[in-house]
């Protein structure tokens, strides 16, 4: 014989307290385990839209990436093509020749031997076509009180090694002179106007469309007089090779390596071309095209960012609605096993009072109640958990049952509800089942 | 066995007092079956239960086998009761949901009785409660739970058995059966005190005093 059996005797002979009481203990459990389960399956919830939402845009960010990356190759071979097809100018100066003279004055201060050109005419080069010599200087026409760009040129030089190509600029005969669109229009030139140019007369025999460049404000004439001019005799400031043709997409390298073999103490630079401008067009628009990847990525990645704030706070919401609703199951229950307990008591009065008489001590009838309330706890914590595991599963909003099941238990939670209960279920019936203890058994029996 | 010695005891309800035993003196020698009669209300029960070391007296010695109970702390009082008393009375007061066979081992979870169980065996045995050893009291006749109440006050081979009304709800037959196990305890050496009102229970103990309004009298 002993208290547990006493115990289990007297749950058994008031299954409805008892029922009643675990009860109470399963709804406050299974209120805080639904709570704690949910919020967890929210949170597998959310992780898994998060993870599916970063997969979609890892996806189509890898498609457009390789949609870019073939526009763009596409684009490399077109811009070859055409570059090459098209062909491009170039300047071989001076060594010396300062780029910026050139590129802000419009001017070219160093010369070189007009000999050179003739040395790379035959030198067998392959990557130009047409080669023209040129003398160019920024000056004052005195009889008209303006600076121009005094360019002076020969026409092509034919390659040795090739049929002499249809020229690309025509020869300037000497004493003709052909003129920017700035200059001819705000001088009201036309064709046959004899003009004097630092007290030479020219006949002005071309007047050249608008370019929208320094050409505007240039005068060409004819190689020989413009040295003579210039006091630069078998002087060149500069060769420009025309139509110039590469295999490689580097094509300024290309002949920068085949020039400075030829002519060294030269240096070349590329010349603005429609091919170029094109070539360039198309970087820009795959520039474009990797911009906007770029910022399909972000506003993916922002629309990740944005959904899981979004979810977060939900999250938080229903966190501080459990915060609330929680505690307050929790008191209601231990209240009501508070009341179960005191009318246990009540109805046991005449039990206790004999037992006391027998000679059991306080604490062996305060252990009665209380392991009651232990056996109660368990009971009343492990149904809880389950079915707060349930709800979890349930309500939970997850794919497959039986994923949810496993990625929901938590055995730390099921020791907590075996602890926790049986410890809320003891609070709730301690004061009750002190009163029993502290009961007076005279007063029982002579009221019995 | 039992002593009292000029034992006073009054109740305070609010405003008035009830003096329930005024100066009671008594003495049981070991083997000796005391009987007490007189009216309801007369202190009977009062005196049982300040004998038993239920009720503390207001005034007054009281001694069993020796000890004076109410110098005890509440468990060694409670551990007394255990060892030295044993309780019967008028409504039986049997745990309702445990068997014939748990209610009389019942008595042996407050002691170091270690041969509970087989002097269980035995009181069933002696007092014909074999086939009801598993029945829970609901189930019983009267004479069956008041045999089973007295099964359980002697389990733990008390010194002092005190009975309130034990016959009160039984019919002549059962009463005689109790009465006559109530003798064969004193027969063995127990002292019995009993209260009653009742002419034929009295009529079976050695020595009978007649109380009333708190003290004996002739």
């Amino acid at each position: 014989m002993s208290v547990w059996h006493l115990v289990l005797n007297e749950i058994k002979h008031r299954k409805l307290n008892f029922f009643l009481a675990a009860l109470s203990v399963t709804v406050a459990v299974g209120t805080l385990v639904g709570a704690m389960t949910l919020l967890r399956a929210d949170e597998i919830q959310t992780q898994s839209i998060l993870d599916d939402k970063k997969r979609q845009l890892e996806k189509t960010v890898a498609k457009h990436e390789q949609e870019t990356a073939e526009a763009g190759k596409k684009l490399e071979d077109d811009y070859r093509k055409i570059t090459k097809g098209l062909g491009f100018n170039i300047l071989i100066l001076p060594e010396e020749q300062d780029l910026n003279e050139m590129y802000v004055d419009g001017d070219l201060s160093k010369s070189m031997p007009e000999q050179l050109v003739t040395k790379l005419a035959e030198s067998g080069i392959v990557t130009v076509n047409h080669l023209l010599p040129i003398v160019t200087r920024k000056i004052e026409w005195p009889e008209i009180n303006r600076s121009v760009i005094l360019t002076g040129t020969r026409g092509e030089v034919p390659l040795a090694h090739r049929d002499p190509k249809k020229p690309l600029q025509d020869l300037i005969p000497a004493g003709t002179m052909h003129v920017g669109f700035a200059l001819h229009t705000k001088m009201k030139w036309k064709k046959g106007d004899k003009v004097t140019l630092l007290g030479k007369e020219f006949e002005v025999t071309n007047l050249k469309p608008e370019q929208g460049d320094t050409d505007d404000g240039t005068i060409w004439i004819n190689l020989a007089e413009a040295q003579e001019l210039l006091k630069m005799q078998n002087l060149v400031n500069a060769i420009l090779a025309l139509e110039c043709n590469c295999a490689t997409i580097d094509r300024i390298g290309e002949i920068r390596e085949d020039i400075e073999e030829i002519l060294p103490g030269t240096y070349v630079v590329e010349k603005g071309s429609s091919a170029l401008a094109r070539a360039e067009a198309r970087m820009r628009a795959k520039k474009s095209a990797q911009d906007s990847l770029k910022k399909a990525k972000a506003d993916g990645e922002a629309a990740i960012a944005q959904e899981k704030t979004s979810r977060l706070e939900i999250r938080k919401q229903r966190e501080n609605l459990a915060a609330l609703l929680v505690p307050l199951n929790l008191i209601g229950c231990a209240i009501w096993i508070g009341f179960l307990t005191f009318g246990n008591v009540r109805n046991r009065a005449s039990e206790i009072g004999i037992l006391r008489a027998i000679g059991l001590r306080s604490q062996q009838i305060l252990s009665l109640f209380l392991s009651k309330s232990l056996i109660i706890g368990i009971a009343g914590g492990g149904i809880g958990y389950a079915i707060g595991l349930f709800i979890g599963v349930v309500c939970g909003d997850l794919p497959d049952v039986n994923t949810a099941t496993s990625q929901l238990f938590s055995i730390n939670l099921v020791l907590a509800s075996l602890v926790l209960a049986p410890v809320l279920a003891s609070i709730s019936s301690w004061l009750p089942a002190l009163m029993a203890a502290r009961q007076d058994p005279a007063l029982v029996l002579q009221e019995a | 066995m039992l002593q009292l010695t000029d034992v006073h005891k009054t109740y305070s309800k609010k405003a008035s007092k009830v003096v329930a035993l005024n100066g009671v003196s008594l003495e049981i020698n070991a083997g000796e079956f005391v009987a007490i009669r007189g009216p309801s209300g007369c202190g009977k029960t009062t005196m049982m239960l300040i004998a038993g070391g239920l009720l503390g007296p207001d005034e007054g010695n009281v001694q069993v086998d020796g000890t004076e109970p109410y110098s005890l702390s509440a468990d060694d009082r409670a551990k007394f009761r255990a060892d030295k008393v044993g309780f019967v009375f008028q409504q039986f007061h049997l745990v309702p949901y445990l068997s014939v066979l748990d209610n009389i081992m019942s008595a042996a979870l407050a002691s170091d009785n270690d041969e509970a169980k087989h002097h269980a065996d035995e009181l069933i045995a002696r007092f014909h409660l074999d086939d009801r050893a598993h029945h829970v009291p609901a189930e019983l006749s009267t004479g069956e739970r008041q045999r089973t109440a007295l099964a359980r006050a002697l389990l733990n081979k008390p010194k002092l058995l005190l009975a309130d009304e034990p016959t009160g709800n039984l019919d002549r037959e059962n009463a005689d059966i109790v009465l006559g196990h109530i003798r064969e305890f004193a027969a063995a050496g127990g002292s019995v005190l009993l209260v009653s009102h009742d002419d034929h229970a009295v009529s079976k103990a050695n020595r009978t005093l007649n109380m009333s309004a708190g003290e004996f009298v002739k």
